[in-house]
């Protein structure tokens, strides 16, 4: 009997201490995320209207991510409307590391920098791209 | 009757069990070996420790981190008495790894990049707080274990690759590890 729960009590342990890696707790996304709001009086936009996002979007969604270049570190973002075409060029680091071997590797972008731009104004409200962050950019036009 | 431990200049060369069974079991995962010595002066000991370690990570990506790491360290057998080489220690160690890595993959986002990076010869240093016990099996043969509570690991840092694993210390993620050496040891009197 008392062997029986001292098996029992080593099983538990053993379990307790097994690893339970969870890919989806990794924080990191591959993209940024823009919010657009009005130069006039700050109000969002619902729908930008944009007839193409390039690279990297299909939609003109503006919630849509914008993916980043991992093998760079600037990417240059062009929003076209009827009638003018935008531009929003960014700096970025890239850094790469293993959350867990049993999950795709990670890529992290950080310190993301406004280069250039023709819109408004661009203000910078994180340059960490990650999850729990909703928008690294706000974009006035 | 004089007992072997009764010498009071001794070196003593000890072979990790552990690493050479992953070289049987797990090779194409962890591989590498770990030579213990020590110069012992009656119960103190001083200990020098030398390994090296590869490991091999990934199924949808490639992960190789390879890389030898040392150890220095006094250590005091807490049983003087003990008859038959029984040994219970005691120590502290300073450790430092060196190693390289090296990454391949290929993204699913958008861009579908093959990313190939090299990141070697980065480095770190910890301390250790050590316990164990040893006894003898043969005339000069000793066979035991050692834990090691690994401490105050200086952080890493990186351009571009981040390590998971750091030969000698474990995960990077981990600031404070856990170590365990079974070994098979050899006792050479010197006076």
């Amino acid at each position: 009997m008392k062997i029986r729960n001292l098996v029992l009590v080593l099983i538990i342990v053993i379990w307790g201490c097994n690893e339970i890696e969870q890919c989806q707790l990794e924080p990191n996304r591959e993209g940024f995320t823009l919010g657009f709001f009005r130069s006039s009086d700050s109000t969002a936009y619902d729908s930008t209207g944009f007839t193409f996002i390039t690279p990297g979007v299909t939609s003109d969604s503006i919630q849509s991510i914008l993916p980043l270049d991992p093998l760079d570190t600037t990417i240059t973002y062009i929003f076209g409307t009827d009638s003018t075409d935008y531009n929003l060029v960014l700096s970025y680091d890239v850094i790469y590391y293993l959350f867990s071997p049993d999950c795709d590797p990670s890529i992290r972008f950080f310190d993301l920098k406004v280069l250039s731009t023709n819109f408004d104004s661009v203000a910078v409200i994180s340059d960490i791209v990650d999850e729990q962050i909703p928008t690294n950019f706000e974009i006035y036009l | 009757m004089q007992s072997e431990d009764s010498t009071s200049i001794a070196f003593r060369v000890n072979l990790d069990l552990i690493p050479l069974g992953r070289n049987v079991f797990v090779p194409a995962q962890k591989s590498g070996f770990e030579i213990q010595t020590s110069v012992l002066f009656n119960q103190y000991r001083l200990h020098f420790e030398y390994g090296s370690q590869r490991t091999k990570r990934g199924t949808n990506y490639d992960y190789n981190n390879k890389g030898q790491y040392f150890r220095i360290g006094p250590e005091i057998n807490l049983l003087k008495n003990a008859k038959d080489g029984l040994e219970m220690t005691f120590g502290l160690r300073y450790a430092q790894s060196t190693f390289d890595n090296s990454f391949s993959y290929e993204t699913n986002d958008f861009f579908g990049s093959i990313i190939n990076i090299e990141e070697n010869r980065q480095s770190t240093r910890w301390l250790e707080i050590t316990t164990g016990l040893s006894a003898k099996i043969g005339k000069r043969m000793t066979m035991g274990y050692t834990v090691r509570y690994k401490i105050q690991r200086k952080p890493l840092t990186s351009d571009q690759l981040l390590p998971y694993d750091i030969p000698g210390f474990g995960r990077r993620d981990d600031s404070n590890e856990v170590g365990f050496n079974y070994y098979i040891g050899w006792l050479i009197p010197l006076k």
